[in-house]
């Protein structure tokens, strides 16, 4: 009679964390489909936010910034530091960084091939540290120094050179 | 008496067992009744209490789930993954009228909310007696809960999918835009309804945005300053034939498309067949220079127009002289070219068009393209004209893919818009149209024209730009009409090694003070696809030459045979 009882009420107990378990799993397939749901809208959202033209309607309106103009591309290895290619063409443009904060620079700047023509401070920090070429050797018109954050070293040895050299100020 | 008496004891005894016994059975059951309902309370106010919210949510969620059997249609985005299309969970708010109470007052805050529908059809469609009636299809969830608010429980909310395209207007001719039932009815949306409506991945295209979107504003941009009436433009790689950008304006929101006009709908990249001018040069010289084994500094006679019964062929930039095989393509002399297309032949140079895929409409991953206008009957007069764009009439994505067959090596390829991950295509498979020197030949050309011939407006500072103008007579009433102009331009970067084939087409551009009155392709086509080659470069970060490179210098040894100087 007791073990009667005893597995009726196990029985009843199992039956009631089941259909409980049961209701737990809908609960949160539902509120899972509402985050997916919510995600989906949030995206979307943020893509039209996102789109090109806002975009750029919004960087010309609130930003001191321009888009690059292909002439700012320079080699950084060629156009800007040339004697230290002379001096040793192996180096990494880091190490001629280096090599070039050591340098007096702005006590004789006419020592750098860039300097002789003046550079035009640009507008544009540009996403990358990368330096491109574009420019013959002989005197690059533009030089363009793109985010502050990385090249701070490099951004600052520019300012020494040319006022300020590559910032938007 | 006494056995009497007990006899009668006998029997009260008995008769009290029994009832005693009935007693037991029946308090026995009442008792057992009580167990089950005190079990039964326990169960409901205990046990399954703390459900009770868990059951209100999953009501919601059935309540919330869109109709069975309808699938979530998949999302098209770009080469980078920017979404293009996607499917949103809207609510349609619909009526149950025989549960309405108070119709009218329904009515009136329904207006309040909905100003644009009208109270008298409202009050009508709550009062009609149907069980199911749309009152506004795709509301906000804002308006949602403003008419949860009225508290009528007649007015009752479908859930339904629906197609959102967040780029807007940017690429619409190209992904295309569905019905109110998610139906593809254009572009990609249309011929690739049945997967996208099976709802697996997102279906990738061979757009990029941004791409896209510089190469719309410089459409636009043209557009409104020489105050054309229409324009067109696709970006290229010449490699692999896969279309970067692709736009066609006057273009449309596809989220208002009941507003829609005709000519927004219409998609002059795969649909517009027009008569496109000189870029058909590329061709003429192209097979001229492969059929014939000629020096590249071969000469025309292009004083004299050429005759060909009662028609007659001038030059726009007109030189008067001999002109070198160079020359009649940087100056782009029509009589030059004639004389190109005769000398190749009618059934060669319209084999030639052919292999190019000029005279059929395109196989495309669109299903809205246009058969092209050929000559019919095909004349040796259809020859002349057609070796310099007239007389045959083509959409500007079959020229672009065309021009891009001849300068990317000399092999066949097909525009695609569905980005393929795999290698697509095998070096022994390519169709090949031209031999290697013609495209060497051919590239150098094009240089030319952007050096010192007729698209020096298109030239970008160390990247090479190649190209060919194209000023076409539009055709009003059956004749040729000098002030209705396309002008178009195919630019080409870098020649020396190219990758992208940008083309641009104007659609009857008026001269303005500022251009000197000009609306030709020169001043109206070039200077649009240099603005998208610079902003190509830096979007993609492509690496110009310096100024005294071989690559910059690629094409200048034409420059013996050319005598550049201002036109008289």
């Amino acid at each position: 009679m007791a073990m009667l009882g005893v597995s009726i009420a196990a029985l009843l107990h199992t039956s009631q964390s089941v259909r409980r378990a049961e209701r737990q799993v809908s609960v949160l397939k539902a509120s899972i489909e509402r985050e997916e749901e919510k995600i989906r809208m949030l995206n979307a959202e943020w893509v039209h936010l996102n789109r090109p033209d806002r975009l750029e309607r919004l960087a010309s309106e609130f930003l001191d910034l321009v888009p690059p103009s292909l002439s700012r591309y320079v080699d950084a290895k060629e156009d800007i530091f040339p004697q230290a290619q002379v001096q040793d063409t192996e180096l990494e443009v880091k190490e001629i960084e280096k090599v070039i904060e050591i340098r007096p620079v702005s006590a004789q700047p006419k020592d750098i091939e860039a300097v002789k023509n003046p550079v035009t401070p640009a507008r544009k920090p540009a996403q990358t540290m990368k330096s491109r070429k574009v420019q013959p050797k002989p005197a690059p018109k533009e030089i363009e120094i793109k985010t502050k954050e990385k090249t701070k070293d490099f951004g600052a040895l520019l300012d020494e050179l040319s006022g300020d050299g590559g910032r938007a100020q | 008496m006494r056995r009497a008496a007990s006899k009668i004891e006998g029997e009260r005894s008995s008769v009290l067992d029994l009832s005693r016994g009935r007693l037991v059975l029946v308090s026995a059951f009442f008792v057992l009744a009580y167990a089950i309902l005190v079990l039964r309370a326990f169960d409901l106010t205990v046990i399954q209490a703390v459900d009770k919210e868990a059951k209100a949510q999953h009501e919601e969620l059935v309540q919330n789930s869109v109709k069975s059997g309808e699938s979530r249609r998949s999302d098209i985005v770009d080469r980078n993954g920017v979404i293009l299309a996607t499917t949103l969970k809207i609510s349609s708010l619909f009526a149950d009228s025989k549960r309405i109470a108070d119709p009218a007052s329904a009515a009136k805050k329904l207006i309040k909310i909905f100003p644009e529908m009208s109270y008298g059809d409202t009050l009508q469609k709550l009062q009609s007696g149907k069980r199911f009636i749309w009152l506004k299809r795709r509301i906000t969830p804002e308006q949602k809960i403003e008419v949860l608010k009225i508290g009528e429980p007649g007015l009752e909310f479908e859930h339904e999918y629906q197609r959102f395209y967040p780029q807007e207007n940017l690429a619409v001719h190209m992904v295309g835009y569905t019905s109110l039932d998610n139906q593809g009815l254009s572009g990609i949306e249309r011929s690739f309804d049945p997967l996208l409506s099976k709802g697996q991945e997102p279906l990738r295209l061979t757009l990029d945005v941004r791409l896209q979107h510089a190469l719309r504003r410089e459409l636009k941009k043209s557009m409104d300053s020489f105050e054309a009436i229409g324009a067109a433009g696709v970006i290229m790689d010449i490699n692999t034939g896969e279309i970067l950008g692709a736009s066609s304006l006057p273009d449309f929101n596809p989220h208002q498309i009941k507003k829609v006009e005709d000519k927004e709908l219409f998609n002059r990249v795969t649909l517009g067949v027009y008569e496109l001018g000189s870029v058909f040069k590329i061709f003429s010289t192209a097979v001229f220079f492969e059929e014939k084994n000629v020096p590249v500094n071969v000469t025309f006679d292009a004083t004299q127009p050429v005759k060909a019964g009662r028609f007659e062929i001038n030059d726009y930039h007109a030189e008067n002289r001999i002109l070198t095989a160079p020359e009649v393509f940087m100056y782009s002399s029509n009589i030059g070219s004639a004389m190109m297309g005769q000398a190749v032949g009618t059934e060669r140079l319209k084999a030639f068009y052919r292999d190019l895929g000029l005279l059929d409409p395109l196989d495309f991953e669109v299903r809205e393209v246009a058969r092209p206008l050929v000559p019919n009957p095909w004349t040796d007069i259809s020859t002349l004209t057609a070796s310099y764009g007239h007389g045959l009439a083509t959409t500007p994505l079959q020229l672009t893919a065309a021009v891009s067959s001849i300068v990317n090596g000399g092999y066949l390829v097909k525009p695609r818009l569905v980005l393929d991950d795999e290698p697509f295509y095998d070096e022994n498979e390519r169709i090949s149209i031209v031999s290697n020197e013609t495209v060497q030949r051919m590239r150098a050309f094009m240089r030319l024209v952007v050096t010192d011939g007729t698209g020096r407006n298109a030239d970008v500072k160390g990247y090479r730009v190649g190209g060919k103008t194209g000023t076409a007579e539009k055709i009003v009433n059956g004749r040729y009409d000098r002030k209705k102009l396309i002008s178009s331009f195919i630019g080409v970067f870098p020649m020396d090694e190219p990758r992208y084939a940008i083309y641009i087409a104007v659609d009857e551009p008026k001269g303005q003070k500022w251009s000197y009155g000009y609306a030709t392709a020169g001043w109206v086509a070039a200077p649009a696809v240099k603005n998208v080659i610079s902003s190509m470069a830096s979007i993609m970060g492509i690496v110009p030459a310096k100024e005294d490179s071989p690559q910059q210098n690629f094409g200048s040894s034409l420059k013996q045979y050319v005598s550049i100087k201002k036109k008289h």
